[in-house]
């Protein structure tokens, strides 16, 4: 924490420039010096975009080089053809050719972001290959096809390319940091628990693809614009490859990487123009050996800060903002809704809910209803459908028969952060944290829907950023500290101990400001001492959140100690439903826990404990 | 396009599609059973071309025969070599990792392959001698049907039916797709997983090693960077019948071969775009291929 707000801005502001004068004046007698840094100026660019789609977003975009072409030509093409002759037309053409390469990739982007990993990666690479062709044939009356477009204007200068990189660099950072690049990294370390803590998995992808692509269409303009011809061939897969390179060397999901990979390998390139074949084994074999020894590249997630230098050396930098009582008293917090429960009308009520999978009825004219407030607890043997009626509750899955209403409003079909955003959230039966986010930034993650600062809030760091983000901070602690762990919000998720995870867990589903909450086995792998802790948190949660919990637990002491009501599921259908003391009683349920014929005769709480 | 034509087209389409489906058998395998798409597999195809060169240029003096059929068997042993060796040496270490980084070592050990191959064979392409007959066994109107297309065909076909009765009726091959069912459980049941998927590199690699004399000659050269270009579209093959499914890549090379083969006659400059294309759209349509299952991760 820097003592003044402003500070920090100026301290960056003078770092960038004394860099800026530095550059210059080795660049201004030298035309190989100014060549290099404008190649440097371009491929910090398109490392830094790529990391935002490869290492923030965890997709491995193969074309990466084909958004570039297409920057490269839209820019070219507009000042050669079309644009008056003088260089002030050239930041448009730069914006321009963004532009086109961020529309190509919302073409490609929106049906193949539908898919994982491997194939995205594949469809991006196909990308990248019929670009080439579109540009020889197709296009060619514009781009000159396979002779190549020649007599480009050189306008890159490296006054202009050090100004632009700067730019792209500090707006993907501005990005990063905020609740959309939160948003961003949940999807890539646990997409289905972002997506169920209310981020829009389709539409963040979609989005942090098409930001990526812009700037690779910046960083092709700038090339175009340096060497003042164009041919397809140049922007091959090996080109995509080049920038993979940097972003893997420097680190996935370090902005400071990709700057270091990218300087370091372009001038690497230079030094080793002649020696081509030499320079790409040794890229081969820094991606092989990168992988196995060390995954995370070489600054990993870290960011350089200036600021956070200077401060390690000059004590008067340190503290708090003199204005602290201020700012936190301005801070904007995420909305918690309020929730409007009709008189007469159960807070979730499903009826005839049954979903089938192939042949297989996994669950079967389920009947749930939940009262204002209650704790009802769903049992079952396992493989019963529990889970499988959480999942249809939430999104994740959709019923195939019934309905289920949410204070009275009818949520089949809705998507899982939509349901969220709508006021149900849920734990997980494997826990699913953002685990190499912070404890805090997991909570965070979940006020997505709570949450009104913009993207263009967050590039310009408005004041309405500034608020959101403090407030969100101030009620994420808030929140941690019902649960005692407020010490813990600067740990990473997956170092805490397993009960804690678990506490986290239902932190962040609380976070997204819920009426119902569902916990799937909460206290699976809990110690006695820390299912009782769970069973008084329960208890807390319901009365100071106001929330309605159904939990799936197996611990029946946990069960029949805090439910109100108990729902038996066995074989996907509701087998009996009562109040502990019937639900121990019921025929039915010993017969579906015990079987037949038992001569155990306790009933189910004492036989299973 | 006259009958004849069309039958020739239609043959040649056979030939490059039995060559795709040599080559997306090993991606396709390798796929199902390590969940990798292993981009070095093209480049196999190159250093198994390459092999049978040097055997035929550099260690014989004549292209006897017994040159040839030995120099095929060299191409075959040293890619099953080549193969296993870069499972153990760059993908068993990543087994645990993010498939991220398994796929970024794969792109890795491609390049190395192929600039390796530039380094010791020089990037310019060099003519491949003639390892099969292929002298005209008939004609069609005044066309000639040589007999290089029919025998990649025959072979081809006899290949895959012996893989499929492999896979289906041995002990190994029961092995393989246990492995690909569930790596945890085949273990926890004895079996040696890590051999297993050496097995499956093997195989993939002794197809891609024969698929490689017969994609040489037809093309008629070799050139280090030949085999991207086949492993792209066999892949693509592999993941249109559904990756991780064996009659799926042989149904899938077929489909490409002859897409390409006619697209080929008639708008030469398209064919890799209609390739691509038909990747995206077959993806789009239906994500897990023709054959394929699709799979959903549980909750």
């Amino acid at each position: 924490m820097v003592k003044r707000k402003g500070l920090s801005s100026l301290i960056n502001f003078i770092g960038i420039l004394v860099l800026f004068l530095v550059m210059r004046s080795a660049a201004a007698n030298s035309v190989s010096m100014n060549t290099l840094f404008i190649q440097i100026g371009y491929s910090i660019i398109m490392a830094a975009s790529l990391n935002l789609a490869c290492g923030y977003l965890g997709e491995l975009p193969l074309g990466h080089a084909g958004f570039m072409s297409v920057g490269a030509y839209t820019a070219a093409v507009l000042t050669t053809k079309f644009l008056p002759q003088t260089s002030a037309v050239y930041p448009l053409a730069l914006v321009c050719g963004g532009l086109m390469a961020a529309f190509f990739a919302f073409l490609i982007g929106v049906p193949a972001l539908r898919l994982k990993g491997d194939y995205l990666a594949i469809v991006t690479l196909g990308f990248g290959e019929i670009i080439r062709v579109l540009i020889n044939t197709v296009f060619s009356p514009l781009t000159d096809g396979g002779k190549g477009l020649f007599g480009i204007p050189t306008y890159a200068t490296f006054t202009d390319t050090f100004i632009v990189t700067v730019l792209c660099v500090a707006a993907l950072y501005m990005i990063v940091r905020s609740r959309h690049g939160r948003a961003t990294i949940a999807i890539r370390e646990n997409d289905i628990a972002a997506e169920s803590s209310g981020v829009n998995v389709a539409n963040y992808k979609i989005r942090m693809f098409v930001i990526s692509a812009f700037f690779a269409g910046i960083a092709g303009g700038i090339y175009a614009h340096q060497l003042g011809v164009l041919t397809a061939a140049k922007f091959d897969f090996n080109r995509s490859i080049d920038y993979l390179v940097m972003v893997v060397f420097g680190g996935m999901g370090s902005l400071t990487g990709s700057i270091f990979a990218g300087s370091a390998l372009t001038i690497v390139q230079y030094l080793m123009a002649s020696l081509v074949e030499y320079r790409q084994l040794a890229y081969a074999l820094l991606l092989i050996v990168m992988m196995i020894f060390r995954p995370k590249g070489i600054f990993g997630r870290w960011e350089f800060s200036l600021t956070r230098l200077l401060a390690r050396f000059i004590p008067a930098l340190r503290g708090e903002p003199k204005n602290i009582d201020r700012l936190n008293a301005e801070a904007v917090r995420p909305d918690i809704p309020v929730y409007e429960v009709p008189a007469d009308t159960p807070v979730l009520r499903t009826s005839h809910l049954g979903i089938r999978f192939g042949g297989l009825q996994a669950a079967d004219n389920v009947e749930l209803s939940l009262s204002e407030g209650e704790i009802v607890g769903l049992i079952g043997p396992n493989g019963a459908g529990k889970t499988t009626v959480f999942n249809m509750l939430t999104g994740v899955y959709q019923p195939t028969d019934g309905d289920i209403r949410f204070l009275g409003r009818s949520i089949v079909g809705m998507k899982p952060c939509e349901i969220a955003a709508v006021g149900i959230t849920r734990t997980f039966q494997n826990i699913r944290l953002f685990k190499s986010m912070t404890v805090l930034e997991n909570i965070e993650v979940a006020f997505q829907t709570r949450m009104h600062d913009n993207l263009a809030d967050a590039l310009l760091r408005t004041k309405r950023f500034r608020r959101a983000e403090r407030g969100a901070r101030q009620r994420a602690l808030e929140i941690l500290s019902v649960f005692g762990m407020q010490d813990m919000a600067d740990q990473r998720a997956d170092s805490l101990p397993y009960g804690m995870q678990r506490r986290l867990e239902i932190c962040r589903a609380l976070a997204a400001g819920p009426k119902v909450l569902l916990l799937d086995e909460p206290a699976a792998g809990m110690n006695p001492t820390e299912t009782h802790e769970l069973m008084e948190t329960i208890r807390v949660i319901r009365d100071r959140f106001g929330v309605t919990i159904l939990l799936i637990e197996h611990d029946m002491k946990l069960v029949m100690g805090i439910c109100e009501r108990i729902y038996v599921l066995n074989y996907g259908s509701v087998i009996a439903e009562g109040t502990p003391d019937e639900i121990r009683n019921n025929p039915e349920v010993i017969t579906a826990y015990l079987g037949k014929n038992n001569p155990v005769n306790e009933g189910v709480g004492g036989a299973t404990c | 396009m006259k009958p004849a034509t069309f039958l020739i087209t239609f043959i040649n389409g056979l030939q490059l599609g039995s060559v795709y489906a040599l080559i997306a058998l090993g991606y396709t395998m390798v796929y199902g059973i390590v969940k990798l798409i292993n981009f070095a597999h093209g480049d196999i195809l190159m250093v198994g071309s390459y092999v049978v060169l040097f055997m035929l240029t550099t260690v014989f003096a004549a292209q006897t025969l017994l040159a040839k059929i030995i120099a095929v068997a060299a191409a075959i042993i040293f890619c099953v070599v080549l193969g296993i060796v870069i499972d153990r040496v760059a993908y068993t270490p990543l087994r645990s990792a993010p498939r991220i980084s398994a796929l970024i070592t794969a792109i890795g050990v491609s390049l190395a392959l192929q600039i390796i191959a530039q380094l010791i064979f020089g990037s310019e392409q060099i003519k491949f001698p003639a390892v099969i007959i292929n002298e005209t066994i008939f004609k069609i109107g005044k066309k000639p049907v040589k007999s290089l297309p029919i025998i990649t065909c025959i072979v081809s076909v006899v290949l895959m039916l012996l893989l499929n009765l492999f896979v289906n009726k041995t002990k190994p091959g029961r092995a393989m797709r246990a492995v690909s069912e569930d790596m945890g459980a085949a273990k926890l049941m004895g079996i040696n997983v890590n051999n297993t998927i050496s097995l499956t590199f093997a195989i993939g690699c002794s197809l891609a090693a024969v698929g490689s004399v017969f994609y040489a000659q037809k093309v008629g050269y070799v050139k280090p960077l030949m085999g991207s270009l086949p492993g792209i579209k066999a892949f693509i093959a592999a993941v249109f019948g559904g990756i991780g499914s064996i009659p799926g890549a042989v149904l899938g090379g077929f489909v490409i071969g002859m897409l390409e083969t006619f697209v080929n006659y008639f708008a030469s400059e398209y064919v890799d775009a209609v390739v691509y294309g038909l990747l995206i759209v077959v993806l789009l349509v239906r994500p897990a291929g023709i054959l394929g299952k699709p799979m959903r991760e549980k909750v």
